[in-house]
């Protein structure tokens, strides 16, 4: 994926994080210490490049790496998750074993510049995608490290099954969640636009086309009647659809399996009920 | 391509994997109750053809024994529940492919798919000729039939292990399954792996990736067919649980270099290997996979035996003049 000049995103990007879909204020203290988890060590890492430090400074401003901390809070993991925002010379830095969950600044003014050529930026499907986005690439490099860290045998291809286990996992904290994350994102794929040929598919990583239908298909299997409609107006097709509600079961199953004997199950239901 | 034809070769496939010291001893005692031929009126789990173009491919696969070998390939699996195998042809037409139905626990082993390959190994064949170094492997006609269909077979296979054993995948199905089928195919012996992995690679090289320019609002609206429609349009034709071709093709080389990189250095040389991807480190994570959600099903002691028979005999699935 080619990176986009920082500086022509950079206007976006502290448009998209200014609308950030839930005051993180309010999040932090209806959430509070009580959902705090120790075994998530976050870090902001100040980038180098002057045009990335508003986007520093708005992440650390409103508390991004904190509420996902506490997001994260039923997990109970052998080792410690180091989840931190850095600069990377590009807009993803693979996990590595044992190493950080990286969401790159570059990443972030990306998402912005793609949601402010498609959606105004006072607009709901703008902060939709624009939150949607990050929480996604926050959520899918985390889940790349829990099956690092817990040892999850994983078939498929690792990134894709990031993806699902993301999307499980948004579709847990009630409609709204779900349909700002799941549609925000989904979005944001489509709106990515890019054509690939010949080697392009040599990469690990999936095709934005196929990430949008992936997240839609477990969206609609686990959902169908908040997600019904992307299959009456033909956004999701019915070839696909009718294989969904399987592939939903399918990531329940896995999830069940081997995530959930890591799950405290008291803190789960604090935070299903916190608003995030 | 569809992913069911692969179901029914995945328990062929696993079969192959074992051969790490080909022998040509035949034990008989391969039998597996759980593994079995769904037959059908005393046609042995070989359907009759509806289509005359089929017999030939029934005929040939009757002789070849192609679904009692499949059943004893598989017999080192465990199963809690009854695997049932047979070959038809299925609906679908010319296209149709083997496939794996959950709701009946078998893998049916299409003739159309072994008729098409026979008409795509033509072109493979001369393909790899005129470009040398594209292909330094180069690749037989029989070779090529012989390791796609069982490549298939063995994708199936692993549709019908992921389905049996309830294992928990976390990834797309289709993948994985066609993990299963490179991973089976690595533990032959090297030329059968090679053969396998050349079937299985150059198969993808030969099919289409989706594509890149829309159609016409006027072809568009020509196709009444919502899911042909969708299929050409470069957008919604990523909707396929399948993975692209061109995907698909680089996975399995991938997994074949990362588990024995000299005897795919060829590959990598002639730039099938994808770059930027760690695939000693990808195959180490399927293994780990295996191991930890197949491997405790597998019966240590018929595996040995299957190991120790020579699978792969393409000679046997040549079409008689």
């Amino acid at each position: 994926m080619r990176l986009q000049p920082v500086k022509s995103l950079l206007a976006g990007a502290v448009l998209c994080l200014s609308s950030w879909f839930v005051p993180p204020a309010t999040a932090v203290a209806e959430v509070g210490n009580t959902l705090e988890n120790k075994q998530i060590e976050i870090a902001y890492i100040r980038p180098k490049s002057d045009v990335l430090v508003p986007v520093y400074d708005d992440l650390v401003q409103r508390g991004v790496l904190e509420e996902m901390r506490n997001f994260l809070a039923p997990l109970r993991l052998p080792r410690p998750i180091k989840v931190q925002v850095d600069e990377c010379g590009g807009e993803a830095r693979p996990y590595k074993p044992g190493g950080a969950a990286t969401v790159c600044y570059e990443l972030v003014a990306k998402i912005a510049e793609i949601a402010s050529q498609h959606a105004a930026t006072d607009s709901r499907d703008y902060t939709n995608a624009v939150t949607g986005t990050f929480i996604n690439a926050m959520l899918h490099e985390v889940a790349l490290a829990i099956f690092d860290v817990l040892q999850i045998p994983v078939w498929g291809r690792e990134d894709d099954a990031a993806d699902r286990l993301t999307a499980f996992i948004m579709l847990q904290f009630g409609e709204d969640v779900a349909d700002i994350t799941i549609s925000g994102a989904a979005n944001f794929f489509s709106w990515s636009n890019r054509t690939w040929t010949g080697r392009d598919f040599e990469t690990a990583r999936s095709p934005e086309a196929q990430r949008f239908y992936n997240f839609l298909c477990i969206a609609y299997g686990g959902e169908p009647h908040v997600f019904g409609d992307l299959v009456d107006k033909g956004i999701l097709p019915q070839h696909r659809a009718g294989r969904c509600r399987g592939e939903y079961e399918q990531i329940r199953k896995a999830f069940d399996m081997r995530i959930m004997p890591f799950i405290d199950p008291d803190l789960l239901v604090r935070a299903k009920a916190s608003r995030w | 391509m569809g992913c069911r034809m692969f179901k029914s070769f995945f328990l062929a496939l696993v079969t192959m994997v074992c051969l790490a010291a080909p022998v040509s001893a035949q034990p008989a005692d391969l039998s597996n109750s759980k593994i079995k031929l769904a037959e059908d009126n005393g046609d042995g789990g070989y359907r009759p053809v509806k289509s005359k173009e089929y017999k030939g491919v029934r005929e040939r696969l009757m002789k070849r024994k192609a679904l009692e070998e499949f059943a004893r390939f598989l017999s080192p699996l465990r199963l809690p529940a009854t695997l049932w195998i047979y070959a038809s042809e299925c609906d679908g037409g010319a296209n149709a492919s083997p496939y794996y139905s959950p709701a009946q626990h078998a893998i049916n082993m299409c003739y159309q798919f072994v008729d098409a390959m026979e008409k795509v190994a033509d072109n493979v064949v001369k393909t790899a000729k005129s470009k040398p170094t594209l292909f330094p492997a180069g690749v037989g006609r029989e070779e090529f039939i012989t390791g796609s269909f069982i490549g298939v077979i063995l994708h199936e296979a692993g549709h019908a292990v992921f389905d049996i054993l309830d294992v928990p995948i976390f990834g797309r199905e289709e993948d994985a399954a066609d993990q299963m089928a490179a991973f089976i195919a690595l533990q032959f012996d090297k030329d059968v792996a090679r053969s396998l992995v050349k079937g299985i690679s150059y198969l993808w090289f030969a099919q289409s990736d989706p594509p890149t320019q829309s159609q016409s609002d006027v072809e568009k609206e020509a196709e009444q067919d919502a899911t042909v429609r969708c299929f050409k349009d470069p957008f919604c034709a990523y909707s396929d649980e399948h993975g692209t071709a061109g995907q698909r093709m680089f996975n399995a080389v991938c997994i074949a270099y990362g588990g024995d990189p000299k005897n795919f250095k060829d590959f990598a040389a002639a730039g099938w290997l994808p770059r930027n991807r760690d695939c000693v480190a990808e195959y180490q994570k399927l293994r780990f996979a295996f191991s930890k959600t197949v491997y405790p099903f597998i019966d240590p002691a018929l595996m040995i035996k299957v190991q120790s028979i020579r699978w792969l005999r393409p000679n046997e699935m040549r079409k008689q003049p």
